[in-house]
């Protein structure tokens, strides 16, 4: 395996390492413009999933 | 009901949609009695258009009327729990990551051998008729209720566009038809070229749609009044907690976490072992494309985050409120839940901009339903028909792909006819439980490719049967109503992470553990 695809892999994996373990976000506080944490917190990582997965994207697909 | 310029503004953009979805056939122009050409748009889809498609695998009925849906109404209609319905969002945020390293080694595995569907890939790598037709097989069945549900959302919408009117239900009946048949016409001649053009459209009026209402929502008091609202009202459930406030709404039930996670996560998994994602996906110009525009399809869900939450801005909402109430809170038929976004879109837009996003929603269940139909008549041709058949010319299996896509159509509008609303939104989480049993012999197998062809064989039909069992266990071999979550001594838990996991541990022990002489002779075969 090349380095690329081991920063890869480990980029990919940290969203499931985060999100797997509810137990760590399931509560209301803190609110977010009276958004409970539980809902906002999954939706920040919508996006830091978009910006992991485009990183991983960009060094999986450079085949050199 | 909508106002008239309403009505008027939803039929002219249908208008449109259905210009759209024949022009396709032009646009573009390749030769339609080529499968290739006709299922896969000749192969040529670039990054954005890709997107698009695959985002309109992502926003069906089962986004915009499932989830809200639940979150409004709960599990098992019980107070508070809605929450558990806001899986969609990790579901939708980790199955990219899944697809960035699996489909782009799909679609150079396909291109180079010319398959279609993922049954192709199975048979070319395990040289097994027996596991390929499975796998057909199993993606027909999951296919049809996840149809079923898109014509559930349209119907939502039409009740939604027509309450106060007197005989509902024809007109209803009528227009759903008359939909269908257009659809099928214009799947027939575009094929999915007509469909992806119909993709952009109706992702663009979704979307506006969802900026429109969040925009009015936001300023006038927001999700936090909204919160507010669901989480002190009093329990609207007769009977259930009555009189009691759902306490739990901001949070998930402590016994709903491990419901929670296997349900994302094996939501995740199964997603593009979907027939019709497969075939978004082999649509694509270039693999690296498809890598990198799924990479940043988490983006997209932020909409669906949004939808999700609209059932809990529905309780906040008095419009809403007072045009939901109309309709029964549970049972089966048109019930609130189902009403959740239609209701919010009528109750914040001036009507003729609900028109357009209400229109934007129903062809979301008209274009899904096309391409699900396209992917499994593939499936059907290729993989079943052409194994009894196999001097069936290239034109000939077009032709027969045509027809059924047609006709897998009206078997989910019959279907949905016959069965109650309530319960085509159980057999697609079903559906979800039978089509991950392939992810062994699809996913696994672009990796592995000495895996035994008997242990996956084995291994999808124990899966199969084991999640199969589980839910009519648990609704007592009767009618699905809650379905899909097994009591164990860890809470409840999905039953499909309990089935994929016996299916993969049959593979596992029986690819492992057998003599490698064996395995090697299979390779050999």
């Amino acid at each position: 395996m090349r380095f690329k695809d081991i920063v890869a892999a480990v980029l990919i994996i940290i969203p499931f390492v985060f999100l797997l373990p509810v137990q760590t976000y399931d509560i209301a506080n803190p609110m977010w413009g009276g958004v409970p944490f539980f809902w906002w917190y999954q939706m920040v990582w919508l996006v830091l999933c978009g910006v992991l997965f485009f990183i991983a994207a960009n060094l999986l697909g450079r085949k050199s | 009901m909508l106002a008239i310029d309403g009505i008027v503004a939803f039929l002219a953009l249908f208008v449109v949609f259905v210009f759209l979805g024949f022009y396709g056939g032009r646009w573009r122009r390749g030769d339609m009695s080529d499968l290739s050409e006709w299922a896969l748009a000749g192969r040529r889809l670039g990054t954005g258009l890709v997107w698009f498609l695959v985002g309109a695998d992502l926003y069906t009925a089962y986004t915009f009327i499932s989830v809200p849906s639940g979150v409004y109404a709960g599990f098992h209609n019980l107070p508070g729990t809605g929450s558990l319905y806001f899986f969609a969002v990790p579901y939708v945020a980790l199955t990219f990551g899944i697809a960035i390293v699996v489909m782009p080694k799909m679609w150079k595995v396909s291109h180079e051998h010319g398959y279609i569907t993922s049954a192709d890939f199975v048979r070319g790598t395990f040289d097994s008729r027996t596991l390929a037709m499975l796998v057909a097989v199993v993606g027909i069945i999951a296919e049809l209720p996840y149809i079923a549900l898109q014509i559930v959302g349209m119907q939502a919408v039409l009740a939604a566009m027509l309450a106060g009117i007197g005989d509902v239900t024809t007109i209803a009946e009528v227009s759903l038809i008359i939909s269908f048949i257009v659809l099928a016409a214009f799947t027939y001649t575009s094929g999915l070229r007509g469909v992806t053009l119909t993709a952009v459209m109706k992702d663009l009026l979704i979307f506006l749609g969802i900026i429109a209402v969040l925009a009015v929502v936001v300023s006038s008091g927001g999700f936090g009044a909204a919160f507010h609202t669901a989480t002190t009202s009093l329990s609207p459930y007769p009977g259930l907690n009555a009189g009691k406030a759902p306490e739990v709404y901001p949070t998930l039930p402590a016994v709903l976490i491990n419901a929670y996670w296997s349900t994302f996560l094996i939501s995740a998994v199964a997603l593009y072992l979907y027939p019709h994602a497969i075939n978004g996906v082999l649509s694509a110009q270039d693999p690296e494309k498809v890598r990198k525009s799924t990479s940043l399809l988490p983006f997209y869900g932020l909409g669906l985050g949004a939808l999700a939450m609209f059932g809990v801005l529905a309780w906040g909402n008095a419009a809403a409120q007072t045009f939901l109430k109309q309709f029964p809170l549970a049972g089966t038929g048109v019930t609130q839940g189902l009403l959740v976004v239609p209701a919010m879109i009528l109750s914040t837009l001036p009507s003729w901009f609900a028109g357009v996003a209400l229109l934007g929603i129903f062809i979301g269940g008209l274009v899904p339903a096309a391409i699900m139909a396209i992917s499994q008549a593939n499936l059907l041709t290729r993989n079943i028909i052409k194994e009894f058949k196999p001097n069936l010319t290239p034109r000939g299996e077009t032709t027969i792909s045509k027809w059924a896509s047609v006709v897998f159509k009206f078997i989910a509008l019959a279907f949905v006819f016959v069965v109650a609303s309530t319960y085509a939104i159980q057999l697609q989480l079903l559906g979800g439980i039978i089509i991950v049993q392939t992810m062994p012999a699809v996913f696994l197998g672009l990796f592995f490719r000495r895996m035994n062809k008997h242990s996956l064989i084995v291994g999808l039909l124990a899966g199969e049967f084991v999640g199969i069992y589980l839910v009519e266990l648990k609704n007592s071999f009767g009618i699905l109503y809650s379905s899909t979550y097994a009591v164990n001594p860890w809470g409840l838990l999905y039953i499909g992470l309990i089935a994929l996991a016996v299916n993969l541990a049959i593979v596992a022990v029986w690819s492992l553990v057998l003599p490698r002489k064996e395995i090697m002779g299979v390779q050999a075969a």
